[in-house]
Protein backbone atom coordinates (compact mmCIF):
# COMPACT_ATOMS: atom_id res chain seq x y z
CA UNK A 1 0.00 0.00 0.00
CA UNK A 2 1.48 3.32 -1.04
CA UNK A 3 2.06 6.04 1.53
CA UNK A 4 -0.70 8.24 0.16
CA UNK A 5 -3.44 5.71 -0.04
CA UNK A 6 -5.74 4.03 2.42
CA UNK A 7 -7.37 0.67 1.96
CA UNK A 8 -10.83 -0.13 3.23
CA UNK A 9 -11.65 -3.75 3.57
CA UNK A 10 -15.27 -4.67 3.14
CA UNK A 11 -17.23 -7.86 3.45
CA UNK A 12 -18.42 -9.13 0.10
CA UNK A 13 -20.12 -11.99 1.85
CA UNK A 14 -19.52 -13.94 5.06
CA UNK A 15 -16.05 -15.17 4.13
CA UNK A 16 -14.66 -13.06 1.34
CA UNK A 17 -13.12 -9.67 1.76
CA UNK A 18 -12.94 -7.00 -0.86
CA UNK A 19 -10.39 -4.22 -0.65
CA UNK A 20 -10.92 -0.72 -1.88
CA UNK A 21 -7.92 1.48 -2.16
CA UNK A 22 -8.42 5.23 -2.22
CA UNK A 23 -6.27 8.29 -1.88
CA UNK A 24 -5.66 9.58 1.57
CA UNK A 25 -7.60 12.78 0.86
CA UNK A 26 -10.63 10.69 -0.02
CA UNK A 27 -10.33 8.58 3.10
CA UNK A 28 -10.14 11.73 5.20
CA UNK A 29 -13.78 12.43 4.36
CA UNK A 30 -14.35 9.96 7.14
CA UNK A 31 -13.94 11.71 10.46
CA UNK A 32 -12.78 8.52 12.12
CA UNK A 33 -10.00 8.04 9.59
CA UNK A 34 -9.14 11.74 9.67
CA UNK A 35 -8.76 11.75 13.45
CA UNK A 36 -6.71 8.62 13.37
CA UNK A 37 -4.34 9.96 10.74
CA UNK A 38 -4.00 13.33 12.44
CA UNK A 39 -3.39 11.93 15.87
CA UNK A 40 -0.90 9.40 14.67
CA UNK A 41 2.69 10.46 15.11
CA UNK A 42 5.68 8.79 13.63
CA UNK A 43 4.02 5.60 12.61
CA UNK A 44 3.12 5.32 8.96
CA UNK A 45 -0.60 5.89 8.94
CA UNK A 46 -2.84 3.03 8.21
CA UNK A 47 -0.36 0.50 7.03
CA UNK A 48 -3.08 -2.06 7.30
CA UNK A 49 -6.42 -2.18 5.60
CA UNK A 50 -9.25 -0.74 7.61
CA UNK A 51 -11.65 -3.52 8.47
CA UNK A 52 -15.19 -2.40 8.04
CA UNK A 53 -16.98 -5.16 9.83
CA UNK A 54 -20.11 -3.11 10.38
CA UNK A 55 -20.52 -2.42 6.70
CA UNK A 56 -22.78 -4.94 5.11
CA UNK A 57 -21.43 -5.43 1.64
CA UNK A 58 -18.79 -4.42 -0.82
CA UNK A 59 -21.41 -2.60 -2.84
CA UNK A 60 -22.28 -0.42 0.11
CA UNK A 61 -18.65 0.38 0.78
CA UNK A 62 -18.12 1.13 -2.89
CA UNK A 63 -20.96 3.64 -2.91
CA UNK A 64 -19.74 5.25 0.28
CA UNK A 65 -16.29 5.63 -1.18
CA UNK A 66 -17.75 7.05 -4.41
CA UNK A 67 -19.33 9.75 -2.28
CA UNK A 68 -16.04 10.42 -0.56
CA UNK A 69 -14.19 10.55 -3.87
CA UNK A 70 -16.57 13.10 -5.32
CA UNK A 71 -16.55 15.28 -2.26
CA UNK A 72 -12.79 15.23 -1.85
CA UNK A 73 -12.55 16.16 -5.52
CA UNK A 74 -15.18 18.89 -5.13
CA UNK A 75 -13.29 20.31 -2.20
CA UNK A 76 -9.95 20.57 -3.95
CA UNK A 77 -11.37 21.84 -7.24
CA UNK A 78 -13.97 24.09 -5.63
CA UNK A 79 -16.87 22.79 -7.64
CA UNK A 80 -19.85 25.15 -7.28
CA UNK A 81 -22.35 24.33 -4.53
CA UNK A 82 -25.24 23.85 -6.95
CA UNK A 83 -23.39 21.18 -8.88
CA UNK A 84 -22.48 19.42 -5.66
CA UNK A 85 -26.13 19.52 -4.59
CA UNK A 86 -27.25 18.03 -7.89
CA UNK A 87 -24.73 15.24 -7.59
CA UNK A 88 -25.77 14.63 -3.99
CA UNK A 89 -29.44 14.36 -4.94
CA UNK A 90 -28.64 11.90 -7.70
CA UNK A 91 -26.56 9.90 -5.26
CA UNK A 92 -29.40 9.80 -2.75
CA UNK A 93 -31.77 8.67 -5.51
CA UNK A 94 -29.39 5.91 -6.52
CA UNK A 95 -29.07 4.79 -2.93
CA UNK A 96 -32.83 4.72 -2.46
CA UNK A 97 -33.54 2.84 -5.65
CA UNK A 98 -30.65 0.38 -5.34
CA UNK A 99 -33.05 -2.27 -4.18
CA UNK A 100 -36.75 -2.66 -3.51
CA UNK A 101 -36.71 -2.37 0.24
CA UNK A 102 -34.20 0.35 0.81
CA UNK A 103 -31.86 -2.15 2.41
CA UNK A 104 -28.86 -0.66 0.61
CA UNK A 105 -30.00 2.79 1.62
CA UNK A 106 -30.13 1.78 5.27
CA UNK A 107 -26.72 0.15 5.03
CA UNK A 108 -25.15 3.21 3.47
CA UNK A 109 -26.72 5.34 6.18
CA UNK A 110 -25.33 3.06 8.86
CA UNK A 111 -21.95 3.00 7.12
CA UNK A 112 -21.87 6.79 7.04
CA UNK A 113 -22.66 6.70 10.74
CA UNK A 114 -19.95 4.13 11.43
CA UNK A 115 -17.27 5.96 9.47
CA UNK A 116 -18.48 9.34 10.68
CA UNK A 117 -19.03 10.94 7.31
CA UNK A 118 -21.24 13.73 8.52
CA UNK A 119 -22.36 15.20 5.19
CA UNK A 120 -23.33 11.84 3.77
CA UNK A 121 -25.17 10.95 6.95
CA UNK A 122 -27.18 14.18 6.86
CA UNK A 123 -27.87 13.87 3.14
CA UNK A 124 -29.36 10.44 3.60
CA UNK A 125 -31.32 11.40 6.70
CA UNK A 126 -32.95 14.15 4.72
CA UNK A 127 -33.65 11.82 1.81
CA UNK A 128 -35.12 9.36 4.30
CA UNK A 129 -37.40 12.03 5.73
CA UNK A 130 -38.55 13.02 2.25
CA UNK A 131 -39.35 9.40 1.59
CA UNK A 132 -41.50 9.21 4.70
CA UNK A 133 -43.63 12.19 3.83
CA UNK A 134 -47.05 11.64 2.31
CA UNK A 135 -47.07 7.92 2.93
CA UNK A 136 -49.71 6.07 4.87
CA UNK A 137 -48.75 3.81 7.73
CA UNK A 138 -49.30 0.68 5.64
CA UNK A 139 -47.30 2.07 2.74
CA UNK A 140 -44.44 2.83 5.08
CA UNK A 141 -44.46 -0.72 6.36
CA UNK A 142 -44.46 -2.12 2.84
CA UNK A 143 -41.75 0.13 1.52
CA UNK A 144 -39.39 -0.51 4.37
CA UNK A 145 -40.38 -4.10 4.93
CA UNK A 146 -41.21 -3.51 8.56
CA UNK A 147 -43.17 -6.01 10.53
CA UNK A 148 -45.99 -4.55 12.55
CA UNK A 149 -45.35 -5.64 16.11
CA UNK A 150 -48.38 -3.87 17.55
CA UNK A 151 -51.55 -5.74 18.33
CA UNK A 152 -54.66 -4.51 16.55
CA UNK A 153 -55.96 -2.84 19.71
CA UNK A 154 -52.63 -1.19 20.44
CA UNK A 155 -52.40 0.19 16.94
CA UNK A 156 -55.97 1.44 17.01
CA UNK A 157 -55.36 3.16 20.35
CA UNK A 158 -52.32 4.97 19.00
CA UNK A 159 -54.14 6.09 15.87
CA UNK A 160 -57.19 7.31 17.76
CA UNK A 161 -55.37 9.29 20.39
CA UNK A 162 -53.53 11.46 17.91
CA UNK A 163 -55.88 11.67 14.97
CA UNK A 164 -56.76 15.22 14.02
CA UNK A 165 -60.41 15.66 13.17
CA UNK A 166 -62.08 18.46 11.32
CA UNK A 167 -65.69 17.68 12.07
CA UNK B 1 -15.65 12.47 18.04
CA UNK B 2 -12.93 10.36 19.55
CA UNK B 3 -11.09 7.43 18.26
CA UNK B 4 -10.01 6.16 21.61
CA UNK B 5 -10.87 2.65 22.58
CA UNK B 6 -13.60 1.93 25.03
CA UNK B 7 -11.15 1.76 27.90
CA UNK B 8 -9.83 5.23 27.09
CA UNK B 9 -6.37 4.21 25.87
CA UNK B 10 -5.06 5.46 22.55
CA UNK B 11 -5.37 3.15 19.61
CA UNK B 12 -2.29 1.32 18.50
CA UNK B 13 -3.51 0.10 15.20
CA UNK B 14 -6.26 0.61 12.73
CA UNK B 15 -7.58 -2.80 13.81
CA UNK B 16 -8.34 -1.48 17.23
CA UNK B 17 -9.86 1.74 15.97
CA UNK B 18 -12.29 0.13 13.65
CA UNK B 19 -13.23 -2.75 15.84
CA UNK B 20 -14.69 -0.40 18.38
CA UNK B 21 -18.25 0.64 18.08
CA UNK B 22 -17.86 4.35 17.75
CA UNK B 23 -20.04 6.44 15.52
CA UNK B 24 -21.61 9.85 15.15
CA UNK B 25 -24.15 9.08 17.79
CA UNK B 26 -24.27 6.40 20.44
CA UNK B 27 -25.50 3.42 18.56
CA UNK B 28 -25.96 -0.13 19.59
CA UNK B 29 -24.58 -1.32 16.28
CA UNK B 30 -26.16 -3.79 13.97
CA UNK B 31 -25.61 -7.49 14.24
CA UNK B 32 -23.63 -8.65 11.29
CA UNK B 33 -25.79 -11.68 10.68
CA UNK B 34 -29.08 -9.87 10.17
CA UNK B 35 -30.03 -8.33 6.87
CA UNK B 36 -30.78 -4.96 8.38
CA UNK B 37 -33.69 -2.75 7.46
CA UNK B 38 -35.38 0.39 8.63
CA UNK B 39 -36.50 -0.96 11.95
CA UNK B 40 -32.86 -1.65 12.71
CA UNK B 41 -31.85 1.91 12.08
CA UNK B 42 -30.41 3.23 15.23
CA UNK B 43 -32.86 5.15 17.31
CA UNK B 44 -30.88 8.34 17.01
CA UNK B 45 -30.91 8.17 13.22
CA UNK B 46 -34.67 7.57 13.31
CA UNK B 47 -35.15 10.50 15.69
CA UNK B 48 -33.17 12.69 13.36
CA UNK B 49 -35.26 11.63 10.38
CA UNK B 50 -38.46 12.21 12.34
CA UNK B 51 -37.30 15.68 13.31
CA UNK B 52 -37.64 16.59 9.64
CA UNK B 53 -41.32 15.63 9.57
CA UNK B 54 -44.10 17.82 10.89
CA UNK B 55 -46.16 16.95 13.94
CA UNK B 56 -48.97 15.27 12.02
CA UNK B 57 -46.66 13.14 9.91
CA UNK B 58 -44.76 12.01 12.98
CA UNK B 59 -47.78 11.31 15.01
CA UNK B 60 -50.16 9.81 12.52
CA UNK B 61 -47.88 8.12 10.02
CA UNK B 62 -44.58 7.27 11.63
CA UNK B 63 -45.48 6.37 15.17
CA UNK B 64 -47.98 3.57 14.47
CA UNK B 65 -45.63 1.74 12.09
CA UNK B 66 -43.89 -0.40 14.69
CA UNK B 67 -42.73 -0.29 18.30
CA UNK B 68 -39.25 1.05 17.61
CA UNK B 69 -40.65 3.84 15.45
CA UNK B 70 -43.22 4.61 18.13
CA UNK B 71 -40.47 4.91 20.71
CA UNK B 72 -38.35 7.12 18.43
CA UNK B 73 -41.32 9.39 17.73
CA UNK B 74 -41.67 10.02 21.46
CA UNK B 75 -38.07 11.09 21.95
CA UNK B 76 -37.90 14.34 23.95
CA UNK B 77 -35.67 15.86 21.28
CA UNK B 78 -38.69 15.99 18.96
CA UNK B 79 -40.83 17.86 21.42
CA UNK B 80 -39.21 21.27 21.78
CA UNK B 81 -41.95 22.87 19.76
CA UNK B 82 -45.52 21.58 19.66
CA UNK B 83 -47.58 23.53 17.20
CA UNK B 84 -51.24 22.62 16.82
CA UNK B 85 -51.97 26.10 15.52
CA UNK B 86 -50.80 24.99 12.06
CA UNK B 87 -53.82 22.68 11.96
CA UNK B 88 -56.29 25.08 13.54
CA UNK B 89 -55.17 27.82 11.19
CA UNK B 90 -56.01 25.81 8.08
CA UNK B 91 -59.72 26.42 8.35
CA UNK B 92 -62.06 28.97 9.83
CA UNK B 93 -63.16 28.67 13.41
CA UNK B 94 -65.27 25.55 13.54
CA UNK B 95 -68.34 24.80 15.67
CA UNK B 96 -67.04 21.33 16.49
CA UNK B 97 -64.03 22.85 18.21
CA UNK B 98 -66.37 24.32 20.82
CA UNK B 99 -67.72 20.96 21.90
CA UNK B 100 -66.80 19.06 25.03
CA UNK B 101 -65.78 16.08 22.92
CA UNK B 102 -63.19 18.10 21.03
CA UNK B 103 -61.93 19.75 24.17
CA UNK B 104 -61.32 16.35 25.76
CA UNK B 105 -59.44 15.25 22.68
CA UNK B 106 -57.23 18.31 22.61
CA UNK B 107 -56.56 17.97 26.32
CA UNK B 108 -55.39 14.40 25.74
CA UNK B 109 -53.15 15.44 22.88
CA UNK B 110 -51.60 18.23 24.93
CA UNK B 111 -50.95 15.81 27.76
CA UNK B 112 -49.21 13.40 25.41
CA UNK B 113 -47.04 16.24 24.13
CA UNK B 114 -46.24 17.21 27.71
CA UNK B 115 -45.38 13.61 28.62
CA UNK B 116 -43.03 13.42 25.66
CA UNK B 117 -41.46 16.84 26.00
CA UNK B 118 -41.43 17.55 29.72
CA UNK B 119 -38.58 19.85 30.51
CA UNK B 120 -37.68 19.99 26.82
CA UNK B 121 -40.90 21.67 25.83
CA UNK B 122 -40.15 25.25 24.87
CA UNK B 123 -43.14 26.23 22.77
CA UNK B 124 -46.76 25.19 22.76
CA UNK B 125 -49.41 26.54 20.39
CA UNK B 126 -52.90 25.20 20.89
CA UNK B 127 -56.55 26.21 21.04
CA UNK B 128 -59.65 24.96 22.82
CA UNK B 129 -57.93 23.06 25.57
CA UNK B 130 -59.01 23.40 29.19
CA UNK B 131 -57.60 23.95 32.68
CA UNK B 132 -56.95 20.22 32.86
CA UNK B 133 -54.18 20.08 30.27
CA UNK B 134 -52.81 23.54 30.98
CA UNK B 135 -52.38 22.78 34.66
CA UNK B 136 -50.78 19.48 33.66
CA UNK B 137 -48.35 21.35 31.44
CA UNK B 138 -47.63 24.02 34.03
CA UNK B 139 -46.53 21.39 36.53
CA UNK B 140 -44.21 19.59 34.13
CA UNK B 141 -42.75 22.12 31.73
CA UNK B 142 -40.75 24.68 33.66
CA UNK B 143 -38.75 25.67 30.60
CA UNK B 144 -41.55 26.75 28.38
CA UNK B 145 -40.84 30.08 26.71
CA UNK B 146 -43.62 30.66 24.21
CA UNK B 147 -47.17 29.71 25.00
CA UNK B 148 -50.20 30.33 22.83
CA UNK B 149 -53.58 29.24 24.17
CA UNK B 150 -56.03 31.20 22.07
CA UNK B 151 -59.76 30.65 22.20
CA UNK B 152 -59.63 28.36 25.19
CA UNK B 153 -63.04 28.95 26.64
CA UNK B 154 -62.38 26.68 29.60
CA UNK B 155 -58.98 27.91 30.61
CA UNK B 156 -59.51 29.98 33.73
CA UNK B 157 -57.50 31.88 36.30
CA UNK B 158 -56.89 28.57 38.08
CA UNK B 159 -54.51 27.15 35.53
CA UNK B 160 -53.09 30.54 34.52
CA UNK B 161 -51.99 31.00 38.14
CA UNK B 162 -50.28 27.64 37.86
CA UNK B 163 -48.50 28.84 34.74
CA UNK B 164 -47.39 31.83 36.75
CA UNK B 165 -45.88 29.69 39.47
CA UNK B 166 -44.55 26.87 37.29
CA UNK B 167 -43.32 28.57 34.14
CA UNK B 168 -41.23 31.54 35.10
CA UNK B 169 -39.26 31.49 31.85
CA UNK B 170 -42.19 32.49 29.69
CA UNK B 171 -41.30 35.22 27.21
CA UNK B 172 -44.35 35.23 24.97
CA UNK B 173 -47.91 34.57 26.00
CA UNK B 174 -51.01 34.62 23.81
CA UNK B 175 -54.32 34.29 25.66
CA UNK B 176 -56.44 35.94 23.01
CA UNK B 177 -60.18 35.23 23.11
CA UNK B 178 -59.96 33.46 26.48
CA UNK B 179 -62.79 35.14 28.31
CA UNK B 180 -62.52 33.14 31.51
CA UNK B 181 -59.11 34.51 32.29
CA UNK B 182 -59.23 37.73 34.27
CA UNK B 183 -56.69 40.30 35.22
CA UNK B 184 -56.33 38.59 38.60
CA UNK B 185 -54.21 35.81 37.15
CA UNK B 186 -52.49 38.20 34.76
CA UNK B 187 -51.24 39.97 37.86
CA UNK B 188 -49.62 36.73 39.03
CA UNK B 189 -48.10 36.20 35.60
CA UNK B 190 -46.62 39.67 35.68
CA UNK B 191 -45.29 39.22 39.18
CA UNK B 192 -43.59 35.88 38.55
CA UNK B 193 -42.69 35.82 34.89
CA UNK B 194 -40.01 38.42 34.66
CA UNK B 195 -38.92 37.51 31.15
CA UNK B 196 -42.30 38.20 29.62
CA UNK B 197 -41.96 40.70 26.80
CA UNK B 198 -44.83 39.77 24.46
CA UNK B 199 -48.45 39.54 25.54
CA UNK B 200 -51.47 39.07 23.31
CA UNK B 201 -54.82 39.55 24.95
CA UNK B 202 -57.03 40.22 21.92
CA UNK B 203 -60.81 40.08 22.07
CA UNK B 204 -63.21 38.92 19.38
CA UNK B 205 -64.77 41.42 17.03
CA UNK B 206 -68.07 42.08 18.75
CA UNK B 207 -69.08 44.78 16.29
CA UNK B 208 -69.40 42.48 13.36
CA UNK B 209 -70.60 39.07 14.54
CA UNK B 210 -70.88 37.77 10.97
CA UNK B 211 -67.21 36.97 11.22
CA UNK B 212 -67.96 34.23 13.74
CA UNK B 213 -71.37 33.20 12.62
CA UNK B 214 -72.14 29.47 12.95
CA UNK B 215 -68.95 28.80 14.84
CA UNK B 216 -68.61 30.73 18.05
CA UNK B 217 -71.52 30.67 20.48
CA UNK B 218 -73.08 34.13 20.69
CA UNK B 219 -73.20 34.01 24.46
CA UNK B 220 -69.42 33.61 24.45
CA UNK B 221 -68.89 36.62 22.20
CA UNK B 222 -71.00 38.67 24.59
CA UNK B 223 -69.05 37.74 27.68
CA UNK B 224 -65.88 39.55 26.69
CA UNK B 225 -64.31 41.14 29.76
CA UNK B 226 -65.08 44.81 30.11
CA UNK B 227 -62.10 45.42 32.32
CA UNK B 228 -59.81 47.03 29.80
CA UNK B 229 -58.61 49.64 32.30
CA UNK B 230 -58.11 47.15 35.12
CA UNK B 231 -55.94 45.10 32.86
CA UNK B 232 -54.02 48.15 31.71
CA UNK B 233 -53.29 48.87 35.35
CA UNK B 234 -52.00 45.33 35.82
CA UNK B 235 -49.77 45.61 32.76
CA UNK B 236 -48.37 48.92 33.95
CA UNK B 237 -47.74 47.74 37.47
CA UNK B 238 -46.58 44.18 36.95
CA UNK B 239 -45.28 44.00 33.39
CA UNK B 240 -43.11 47.06 32.93
CA UNK B 241 -40.80 45.18 30.57
CA UNK B 242 -43.44 44.56 27.96
CA UNK B 243 -42.27 45.24 24.42
CA UNK B 244 -45.12 43.84 22.38
CA UNK B 245 -48.77 44.14 23.41
CA UNK B 246 -51.91 43.32 21.47
CA UNK B 247 -55.31 44.15 22.91
CA UNK B 248 -57.60 44.28 19.88
CA UNK B 249 -61.20 45.19 20.68
CA UNK B 250 -60.37 45.93 24.28
CA UNK B 251 -62.70 48.28 26.17
CA UNK B 252 -59.70 50.33 27.21
CA UNK B 253 -60.45 54.01 27.88
CA UNK B 254 -58.11 56.95 27.25
CA UNK B 255 -57.33 57.01 30.95
CA UNK B 256 -56.37 53.33 30.86
CA UNK B 257 -54.25 53.91 27.79
CA UNK B 258 -52.33 56.60 29.58
CA UNK B 259 -51.68 54.36 32.56
CA UNK B 260 -50.52 51.64 30.20
CA UNK B 261 -48.19 53.77 28.14
CA UNK B 262 -46.70 55.47 31.18
CA UNK B 263 -46.20 52.18 32.98
CA UNK B 264 -44.69 50.27 30.04
CA UNK B 265 -42.00 52.54 28.67
CA UNK B 266 -40.35 49.74 26.68
CA UNK B 267 -43.32 49.15 24.45
CA UNK B 268 -42.29 48.87 20.82
CA UNK B 269 -45.45 47.38 19.35
CA UNK B 270 -48.97 48.25 20.47
CA UNK B 271 -52.04 46.92 18.71
CA UNK B 272 -55.22 48.77 19.58
CA UNK B 273 -57.33 47.72 16.63
CA UNK B 274 -61.04 47.86 17.42
CA UNK B 275 -60.59 49.68 20.74
CA UNK B 276 -63.81 51.63 20.45
CA UNK B 277 -63.26 53.98 23.34
CA UNK B 278 -60.10 55.55 21.99
CA UNK B 279 -60.07 58.38 19.55
CA UNK B 280 -57.40 59.54 17.27
CA UNK B 281 -56.46 62.76 18.98
CA UNK B 282 -56.29 61.23 22.44
CA UNK B 283 -54.26 58.39 21.06
CA UNK B 284 -51.74 60.72 19.50
CA UNK B 285 -51.47 62.76 22.68
CA UNK B 286 -50.90 59.82 24.94
CA UNK B 287 -48.47 57.99 22.72
CA UNK B 288 -46.47 61.07 21.82
CA UNK B 289 -44.09 60.42 24.67
CA UNK B 290 -43.70 56.71 24.09
CA UNK B 291 -40.11 56.86 23.00
CA UNK B 292 -39.65 53.24 22.04
CA UNK B 293 -42.92 52.78 20.24
CA UNK B 294 -42.23 51.75 16.65
CA UNK B 295 -45.53 50.16 15.63
CA UNK B 296 -48.87 51.53 16.72
CA UNK B 297 -51.94 49.92 15.23
CA UNK B 298 -54.77 52.35 15.69
CA UNK B 299 -58.39 51.49 16.37
CA UNK B 300 -59.00 52.27 12.71
CA UNK B 301 -62.71 52.70 12.68
CA UNK B 302 -65.09 55.54 12.33
CA UNK B 303 -68.06 56.24 14.54
CA UNK B 304 -70.15 59.37 14.30
CA UNK B 305 -69.25 61.66 17.17
CA UNK B 306 -72.69 62.08 18.59
CA UNK B 307 -73.35 58.53 19.54
CA UNK B 308 -71.53 55.54 20.75
CA UNK B 309 -74.38 53.15 21.13
CA UNK B 310 -74.12 50.10 19.00
CA UNK B 311 -77.83 49.40 19.41
CA UNK B 312 -78.76 52.57 17.57
CA UNK B 313 -77.07 51.50 14.41
CA UNK B 314 -78.05 48.18 13.04
CA UNK B 315 -74.97 47.59 11.05
CA UNK B 316 -71.47 48.92 11.61
CA UNK B 317 -69.05 49.38 8.87
CA UNK B 318 -65.44 49.97 9.60
CA UNK B 319 -63.93 52.81 7.64
CA UNK B 320 -60.36 53.74 7.38
CA UNK B 321 -59.79 56.94 9.33
CA UNK B 322 -58.39 58.61 6.26
CA UNK B 323 -61.89 58.85 4.82
CA UNK B 324 -63.47 60.52 7.82
CA UNK B 325 -65.23 63.77 7.05
CA UNK B 326 -67.49 66.06 8.99
CA UNK B 327 -70.36 65.10 6.77
CA UNK B 328 -71.03 62.22 9.15
CA UNK B 329 -71.25 64.38 12.22
CA UNK B 330 -74.59 64.42 13.89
Amino acid sequence: MAANTVTFRGLRDEEVYEDFEVEKAVAMESEVVKNFIEKDTGMEPLRFPIPCRNIKSGKVLEMVLDYCKFHAHARSFTIPDDDVKTWDNEFAEKALSADKNQVTFCHILLAANFLQIEDLFCLLLKAGADLLKDKSVEELRQIFKIENDFSEQEEEAIVQETKWTYA
Amino acid sequence: METNCADGSSPHSSEEVFSSDKSLQNEKGVESTREGNWSDLTEQALVDIFSRLNLGERWNRASPVCKSWFKASRDPFLWHVVDFEQYFGRTRENAFWWTVEFQKKIDRMVKIAVDCGGGNLRELHVRHCSDESIAYMAQRCPNIQRLSIKTCQNVTDTSVCQIASGCYKIEELDISYCYNISHASLEKIGANCKYLTTLKRNMLNSLDPSEHRDAIPTEYINMAPLSGDDEATVFAKYMPNLKHLEIKFSKLSPKGLRILVDGCPNLEHLDLFGCLNLRSRELDEVTANAKNLKVLIKPNFFIPRASFNAERYGHWQLYDERFQTNAFQI
